[in-house]
């Protein structure tokens, strides 16, 4: 596994200094999650079973339009599930990690630790 | 826009490690302000494991009497470690240790632990042995499942597992000695392993 790693980092890094943002390989990198908004859905809903979408908003500072815009697209991923239900009179949507959103997001924390471990190793 | 000139707008250039860094510590931070404690060392824990399959195994060579000894010390090499790996993987996100967070699991973790410690030294004249690591398997659990609802979902899983451990050992005492090793050293390991992949080390 740790061979794994290493390969991945040595074809993602290529240690030196660069004047874009977060510029990963685009073959190994997940570019639907590379968006901080939707780095951030995954990586609240990793953290937490379950959230509302209103404890989402507030979790990660987004406008409604922005959220709802970037949830959406991870559900068509199939990385996060959302459920609709009521509260009381009031609706409420809460959106959970799916299988293949955890392993997505595990992909690509690994891909970040392999990239600095890569420079770290020299 | 000669070419002297747009080298002269070019912007710092940033080192691709440093983007991967700040995308760690943005997960972690987004982690932390859904109210749950994520530095919880992955790596820890299995070295935590590793230890308590050793004491384990010195305990098993030594006398009775020595028995509890081995597992004191053992307690206070996990506490260490934990709190090493903890504040190393800390230290490396960028992110404050004794936070928010860290506090409510410290103080939903500590009072199963007291009543741990002093159910063994109400019990320890006994000599019933298995009666007592049944205990700390099962309050062990319980703290573990309580200070987990501030941390990462899996910590109350590891809780419950530990829990069921010490049921076993209560219910059965022959299997307090085997229970003790797959609790303390396997489920240590186990889930060290699975926080390690899915949270970082």
């Amino acid at each position: 596994m740790a061979k794994a790693v290493k390969k991945t980092a040595e074809n993602a890094a290529p240690n030196k200094p660069t004047t874009k943002p977060a510029p990963a390989p685009a073959a190994d990198l997940d570019r639907l999650i590379h968006d901080r908004v939707r780095l951030g859905i995954l990586s609240a809903l990793a953290a937490d079973a379950s959230l509302s979408f209103s404890e989402l908003k507030k979790v990660l500072k987004a406008t409604d339009g922005n959220l709802s815009v970037h949830a959406r697209k991870l559900e068509d991923a199939g990385y996060v599930a959302c459920s609709k239900g009521y509260e009381g009179r009031t609706p409420r949507t809460d959106y959970r990690l799916t299988r293949e959103g955890r392993k997505a997001l595990e992909q690509y924390v690994a891909h970040m630790e392999a990239i600095i471990s890569h420079v770290k190793g020299g | 826009m000669t070419n002297t000139q747009s080298q002269a707008f070019q912007p710092e250039p940033t080192h691709l490690h440093e983007h991967a860094a700040d995308n760690l510590r943005f997960i972690r931070e987004t982690m932390e302000n859904t109210g749950r404690f994520t530095e919880l060392s992955g790596l820890g824990y299995v070295l935590i494991g590793a230890s308590a399959a050793l004491a384990w195994l010195v305990s098993n060579a030594l006398e009775p009497g020595f028995e509890i000894a081995v597992w004191f010390v053992e307690f206070a090499v996990a506490t260490v470690l934990g709190l090493w790996f903890t504040a190393r993987k800390a230290a490396s996100a960028g992110t404050a240790l004794w936070n928010r967070s860290a506090r409510k699991l410290l103080l939903a973790f500590s009072p199963p632990m007291a009543a741990g410690g002093l159910l063994t030294v109400v019990l320890y004249p006994t000599g019933n042995l298995a009666l007592i690591q049944g205990i700390w398997l099962s309050l062990y659990g319980v703290s573990v499942m309580t200070g987990g609802l501030f941390s990462v979902s899996i910590i109350p899983v590891m809780g419950m597992a530990f829990m069921a451990a010490g049921a076993i050992a209560l219910l059965w005492p022959d299997t307090t000695s085997w229970m003790m090793l797959l609790g303390f050293g396997g489920l240590h390991g186990l889930f060290g392993l699975l926080i390690w992949r899915r949270y970082g080390g």
